[in-house]
C-alpha cells in the first residue's frame, strides 16, 4: 500500500510537469496587459477578464485560422489515407517484383523531413501555380505521411490471420471486395489511428505553411499564431488566448481519443 | 444616421477579411505591417483602424481591400522578395523603408496621384530618401521612429552623454542596487544593429559610399567601428551590462525588464515611452526620463530614423490610383494623428505635429521631435541586408567574448565584401533561355516507378493501379524535389525561380563558412540530447504508468493523457509557450521558482549553454510523449508470466529493466530511436519563436540554418548546399535505421 502511494506521487508529479506551462499559459491570458508584469507572479489572476478572448475571436482572424487548419488538415489526411491504404495492403498481401525495392525506397524517403525539401518543394508548387492556395498545402501534406502511413498500414494488414483471405478467395471475393468488406473492418481501429496520427501532423505543421502561403485568410493556425509575435512587441496575453482557442479543440479530441489512438496506432507501429 | 446604423448592422464594413462593400467590383490586396491595420494584435491600435478603414470604406462603395498581416520583418521582406520573383505582389504593401532598392523594379511611381503640395507636408527625409534617380516618388512614408536612451531619474540624476560616462554610472548602478545597468539589443536580428549605428554616425562613420559600395571596413569608418565593438564588450566586462543583452530579440523584452525594476537604463526606441507609461504606476513612470543616445566624443549626436513605407505594386493604371486613393486616405493628417497616437510611433507630417494638440502640446512628442533633427535613416543600397546580418553576427560574437572586436569586424567585412563581389558580378552575367538540366531531376524521379511497373507489366498489371497513386504522389511531392534539390545545390540560384548558373560555388561557400561548423556541433549537441532525454525519460514515464497500472493505483490515465496533452501542442505554440516561461526578467515563471530556490535569474535563453539546454528541454518536454506512448505500448506487451516469474524470484528493478525489459523491447526502443532521430533533426518550428537560433547562432541547428539561408537570405543555392548535407545524414541513418529494424525483428524468432 506504501508503494502504492508512492507511484500516485509520482504520476502526479509527471502529470504536473506536462500542465503546469499550460495551465500559466491560461492563466496569463486571463491577465490584463498590467497584470502580466505584476511581481510576484500570480497564479490566479487578480481581476480576470475574458476581454483577451473576445478580442481573438471577434477582431482577429483566429476563427478563420481555424477553419483554414480543419479544411487542411482533414483533406490531407483523407487523401493520405485514400493512397495509402490500397497501395500498404497490396505491399502486405501480394508478392511481385520490386516489392523490395518499393519497400525500401519508401522507407528511406521516410526519414526525409520535409523541412529538407523546403526550397525545391516551393520551386515545384510555384511552378504548379499553388502557392497560396489551400490546394497547394493539401497536395504537400498529403504526400508527407504517405511513405510513414503506408508502413504502418502493411503492418496492420500483415497481422490479419492468413485464414480470412483464404475464405475470402473461397467466396471468389476480388481483391478489391475483400479489402473493402472484410479486411478493412478488422483494422479499422488502426486506420483511425492512422488517420488520427495525421491529421495531428498536418494540424501543427508549421514551416511548409510558412513558405507556401502568403494571404492571411488561408492562414494555418500555428502560422495564425506566429503572426501574433509582433516585431515591436508583443501582447503575451493576447497570444496567450489566442493559443489556448487553438488549443482546447486539439487537446479536447486526443482526450477522447486517446485510448483508441494509442491502442491502433501502437498496434501497427511495434511488432511484438 | 438611422439608415446608416441599420446598414452598419446587417453589413460591416470592417470584418476580419474584408474591408469594404462585398459587392464592391475592385479588390485590392494588402499586405500589412503588423501594427499597422484592424487585425493589430494590439486592441488600442486595432480600434484606431477599424475606424479608419470604415472612414474609406463609406466613402469608396466600389473597392474592397483584402488585408493580410506579414509576419515578423525578415518573414516579411522574404515573402515579398519571393513573390516578387514569381510576379505574385500585392496590389499595396507596406515595407520597412531599407528594404525599397530591394523591389526596385516592382514599385510604382505615385508621382501622378499624390499631389506635390501635398508631399510638402512630408518630413524631408521620407521624401529625399524614397525618391529615385530619376526624380519620382516611390512610396509614402507612413512613420518614424528613433532611438533613445531610457534612464531612470531616481538612480541617475544627469544621463550619460558618452560611453564612458554611460559605463561609469551603469556599472555602479548595477553594484550598488543588484540591477541591470544598462540594457539594449544584441540578439540576432535587425535592431541589434540599427540600434547601435547611431553610435557609429556619430563618430562620422558611413556603412556604404554613395555608389553603395560598402566601407564600414575601412579606414576611419573601421576605426569608429572597433570603438563602438569595443564599447559593447566593454559594457559586459565592466558589470555596466548583464551577458542577458545576447538574448534581447524583442523590444518587449527591455521594456518588460524596466517595468519589473530590472534596469537603470536602457536603448531603446521612442515607441516604447507608451508601454513604459501603461505597465507602471503614474509615480514608478514618472521616475524614467529619456535622452540622447550616449556617443564616443562629446558634442556629438545621431540616432536612427526607421520606418514604413507604403509602397504600390498594381501596375494596372486603374488599380493603381485606387491604391493611392486608400494610402492617401489613411495619411490624411486627421487619420495620421489618430494612427501615431495609438501606436506610439512617430508622425511624418509637419502639418501634425503643428496641427493636432496631442503632438504640438506634448513634451515627449516635442523632444522626440527635435531629435528627429539628427535622425539618420540606414542607406537604401541592396547590400545593407547583407552588412546588418554580419554586424550582427560581429555584435553577438563580440559581447559574448568569443571574439575580439578585430576579428569579429574582420570576419563581417570579409563576408560583406564576398557578397558584393557576387551581387555585382552576378547581374553581370545573368542566364537566360532554356535550362535542359532542370528536366533531369523530373525524369530520373520518374524512372524508379516507371522501372518498377515496366517489370511487373506482364505478371501483375493488376496491381498497377493499387500502388500508381501513392508512387506518384510521392515521386512528385518528396522524390522530385529530394533530387531537384542536388540540382539546386550546384547552381547560384539567389531566389527560388531566378535566374542562375551552373557552379560548385555554393560547397565551397559552405564549407568555407566557420558558421557552417558551428552548426554542425550546435545539430550535434541538440539532437543527442534530445534523443537521449526523450528516450530515457519516455522509457521512465512509460514504466511508470505501467507499474502504477499494474499495481492498480490511480491516476494512470491522468498522467497519460496530461503528458500526451503537451505533445499534441503545434510545435511554433510550444516555443511561444516556453519563451514566456523563460523570459530572463522577474515576469519570468521559471526565473521566478529559481530566485526562490537561490538559482536565479539565469539568462536561460541569452546564454549559449543554457540557451541550448533550454532549447533541447522545450523539445524533450514536447516529444517526451510520442516515446512513451510506443514504450508503454511495447510494455503492454511484455508476457504477465514474465512479470510474475520475476516476482517469484525477487529480481531487483535494475535486473529486470536490464534482463527482462529492455530485451523485450529492443525493436521497439528502436524504432523509437529513428522516429525521433527525425524528430529532432526536423526541429524548426520550436526553435524559431524560442531563440530564433540565438544568441549569436548558438542555437541554429541545421534545419534553421538551411531555412534561414533559403528564405531570409534567399540563398536558394547555398540553401540547398546544406540541405544536401542534411539529406545525406538523413539517408545514412535510415539505412542504419533499416538494419537495426531488420535484425530487431529476426531476433524474437531465434529465441
Amino acid at each position: 500500500m506504501r508503494r502504492r502511494v508512492w507511484f500516485v506521487a509520482a504520476l502526479a508529479a509527471a502529470a504536473a510537469v506536462f500542465l503546469l506551462p499550460q495551465l500559466w499559459l491560461l492563466s496569463l491570458s486571463l491577465k490584463s496587459k498590467a497584470g502580466v508584469y505584476e511581481y510576484p507572479p500570480r497564479w490566479i489572476p487578480e481581476h480576470a477578464t475574458l476581454a483577451n478572448y473576445v478580442f481573438a475571436l471577434t477582431r482577429t482572424q483566429v476563427p478563420w485560422y481555424l477553419w483554414n487548419s480543419a479544411i487542411v488538415a482533414s483533406a490531407a489526411a483523407a487523401a493520405t489515407m485514400a493512397v495509402a491504404v490500397p497501395a500498404a495492403y497490396t505491399l502486405s498481401r501480394e508478392r511481385f517484383a520490386g516489392r523490395r525495392p518499393l519497400l525500401a525506397a519508401l522507407l528511406a524517403v521516410q526519414m526525409i523531413s520535409p523541412v529538407v525539401l523546403l526550397v525545391p518543394i516551393y520551386s515545384l508548387v510555384e511552378r504548379l501555380g499553388l502557392i497560396d492556395t489551400r490546394a497547394g498545402l493539401v497536395l504537400v501534406y498529403a504526400a508527407m505521411q504517405v511513405p510513414f502511413t503506408v508502413w504502418v498500414l502493411k503492418n496492420f494488414f500483415d497481422a490479419v490471420p492468413r485464414s480470412i483471405f483464404e475464405a475470402a478467395r473461397l467466396d471468389g471475393a476480388s481483391r478489391a471486395r475483400t479489402l473493402w468488406t472484410i479486411v478493412l473492418p478488422i483494422v479499422a481501429p488502426g486506420l483511425g489511428a492512422s488517420a488520427v496520427f495525421n491529421l495531428a501532423a498536418y494540424w501543427s505543421e508549421f514551416c511548409l505553411a510558412l513558405v507556401l502561403l502568403d494571404s492571411q485568410e488561408r492562414f494555418t493556425m500555428p502560422l495564425g499564431l506566429f503572426s501574433f509575435q509582433s516585431a515591436y512587441e508583443t501582447d503575451w496575453q493576447l497570444l496567450a488566448a489566442a493559443s489556448f482557442i487553438a488549443l482546447v479543440p486539439v487537446v479536447a479530441a486526443f482526450v477522447f481519443l486517446q485510448r483508441f489512438f494509442i491502442a491502433g496506432l501502437t498496434a501497427g507501429a511495434v511488432k511484438g | 444616421m438611422v439608415v446608416g446604423a441599420v446598414d452598419a448592422a446587417e453589413q460591416a464594413l470592417v470584418t476580419p477579411v474584408r474591408v469594404g462593400r462585398p459587392d464592391a467590383p475592385t479588390t485590392l490586396s494588402v499586405w500589412a505591417q503588423q501594427d499597422y491595420s484592424h487585425l493589430a494584435a494590439r486592441p488600442a491600435i486595432a480600434d484606431v483602424f477599424a475606424s479608419v478603414f470604415d472612414d474609406w470604406a463609406g466613402a469608396h462603395p466600389d473597392v474592397q481591400l483584402r488585408v493580410s498581416v506579414m509576419p515578423a520583418l525578415e518573414l516579411h521582406k522574404a515573402k515579398l522578395q519571393l513573390a516578387a520573383a514569381a510576379g505574385r505582389l500585392p496590389d499595396v504593401a507596406s515595407i520597412d523603408s531599407f528594404w525599397l532598392p530591394l523591389l526596385a523594379g516592382d514599385v510604382q511611381p505615385l508621382d501622378d496621384d499624390w499631389p506635390l503640395d501635398d508631399r510638402r507636408d512630408f518630413l524631408p527625409f521620407t521624401i529625399d530618401t524614397l525618391t529615385d534617380p530619376t526624380g519620382r516618388i516611390l512610396g509614402m512614408w507612413h512613420e518614424t521612429d528613433c532611438r533613445v536612451l531610457f534612464y531612470r531619474r531616481d538612480l541617475i540624476p544627469a544621463p550619460p552623454r558618452t560611453w564612458d560616462e554611460l559605463l561609469d554610472v551603469a556599472s555602479r548602478v548595477a553594484r550598488e542596487r543588484r540591477m541591470a545597468g544598462y540594457l539594449y539589443n544584441a540578439g540576432r536580428w535587425e535592431a541589434t544593429v540599427f540600434d547601435h549605428l547611431a553610435m557609429f554616425w556619430a563618430q562620422g562613420g558611413e556603412l556604404v559610399d554613395r555608389a553603395g559600395r560598402p566601407t564600414f571596413g575601412e579606414g576611419a569608418n573601421r576605426r569608429a567601428m572597433l570603438r563602438l565593438l569595443a564599447f559593447l564588450r566593454a559594457t559586459i566586462d565592466r558589470g555596466a551590462s548583464p551577458r542577458s543583452v545576447l538574448g534581447h530579440n524583442d523590444y518587449q523584452q527591455l521594456t518588460g525588464a524596466a517595468i519589473a525594476g530590472d534596469a537603470a537604463m536602457f536603448l531603446g526606441g521612442n515607441w516604447q515611452l507608451k508601454d513604459l507609461q501603461t505597465g507602471l504606476s503614474a509615480a514608478d513612470f514618472a521616475r524614467w526620463d529619456i535622452a540622447p543616445i550616449p556617443t564616443a566624443d562629446p558634442g556629438t549626436t545621431s540616432t536612427g530614423t526607421g520606418g514604413w513605407v507604403w509602397v504600390v505594386f498594381a501596375r494596372d493604371p486603374a488599380r493603381r490610383k485606387a491604391a493611392i486613393e486608400f494610402i492617401r486616405d489613411v495619411e490624411s493628417p486627421a487619420h495620421a494623428a489618430r494612427i501615431s497616437e495609438a501606436t506610439g510611433h512617430l508622425p511624418v507630417r509637419r502639418s501634425v505635429y503643428r496641427d493636432f494638440p496631442i503632438f504640438s502640446e506634448d513634451v515627449w512628442y516635442r523632444r522626440f521631435g527635435e531629435m528627429l533633427a539628427s535622425g539618420h535613416a540606414r542607406p537604401t543600397v541592396p547590400i545593407y541586408p547583407a552588412i546588418s546580418q554580419q554586424l550582427q553576427l560581429a555584435i553577438g560574437a563580440v559581447v559574448s567574448g568569443e571574439r575580439s572586436p578585430e576579428e569579429a569586424l574582420d570576419a563581417a567585412w570579409s563576408a560583406v565584401l564576398d557578397e558584393y563581389t557576387r551581387q555585382t558580378t552576378k547581374a553581370a552575367r545573368m542566364r537566360t533561355g532554356a535550362d535542359h538540366v532542370a528536366w533531369l531531376p523530373a525524369v530520373a524521379a520518374a524512372l524508379f516507378p516507371l522501372g518498377v511497373f515496366w517489370r511487373t507489366r506482364r505478371t501483375d498489371a493488376a496491381l498497377t493501379p493499387w500502388l500508381l497513386p501513392a508512387a506518384a504522389l510521392v515521386t512528385v511531392v518528396l522524390v522530385y524535389p529530394m533530387l531537384d534539390l542536388v540540382r539546386l545545390s550546384l547552381t547560384d540560384a539567389t531566389v527560388a525561380g531566378g535566374s542562375y548558373a551552373y557552379t560548385a560555388s555554393s560547397y565551397r561557400a559552405l564549407v568555407s563558412d566557420p558558421a557552417f561548423y558551428a552548426m554542425i556541433v550546435v545539430t550535434a549537441i541538440f539532437v543527442a540530447g534530445s534523443v537521449a532525454l526523450q528516450l530515457t525519460i519516455g522509457f521512465a514515464l512509460a514504466w511508470l504508468i505501467d507499474a502504477a497500472r499494474r499495481r492498480r493505483a490511480p491516476g494512470t490515465l491522468a498522467a497519460r493523457v496530461a503528458v500526451v496533452s503537451a505533445w499534441v501542442i503545434p510545435g511554433v505554440l510550444t516555443g511561444v509557450l516556453w519563451k514566456i516561461l523563460l523570459i530572463e526578467n522577474r515576469s519570468g515563471i521559471v526565473n521566478y521558482y529559481l530566485s526562490l530556490a537561490g538559482l536565479g535569474p539565469a539568462p536561460l535563453i541569452s546564454s549559449p549553454v543554457l540557451a541550448l539546454m533550454s532549447v533541447v528541454v522545450a523539445n524533450v518536454w514536447r516529444g517526451c510523449a510520442f516515446s512513451m506512448i510506443l514504450l508503454y505500448a511495447g510494455l503492454q506487451r511484455v508476457p504477465r508470466e514474465l512479470h510474475e516469474a520475476a516476482d517469484l524470484e525477487g529480481v531487483s528493478a535494475w535486473q529486470r529493466l536490464r534482463w527482462l525489459l529492455v530485451p523485450q523491447l529492443a525493436p521497439v526502443l528502436l524504432l523509437n530511436l529513428v522516429l525521433i532521430t527525425i524528430a529532432s533533426f526536423n526541429t524548426f518550428d520550436l526553435i524559431i519563436p524560442l531563440t530564433g537560433g540565438g544568441p549569436a547562432r548558438r542555437t541554429e541547428v541545421i534545419s534553421l540554418f538551411m531555412y534561414r539561408l533559403g528564405f531570409y537570405d534567399l540563398e536558394a543555392a547555398r540553401s540547398a548546399a546544406a540541405a544536401v548535407v542534411m539529406l545525406a545524414i538523413n539517408l545514412l541513418l535510415a539505412l542504419i535505421a533499416g538494419r537495426l529494424m531488420a535484425r530487431g525483428a529476426a531476433e524474437p524468432q531465434r529465441a
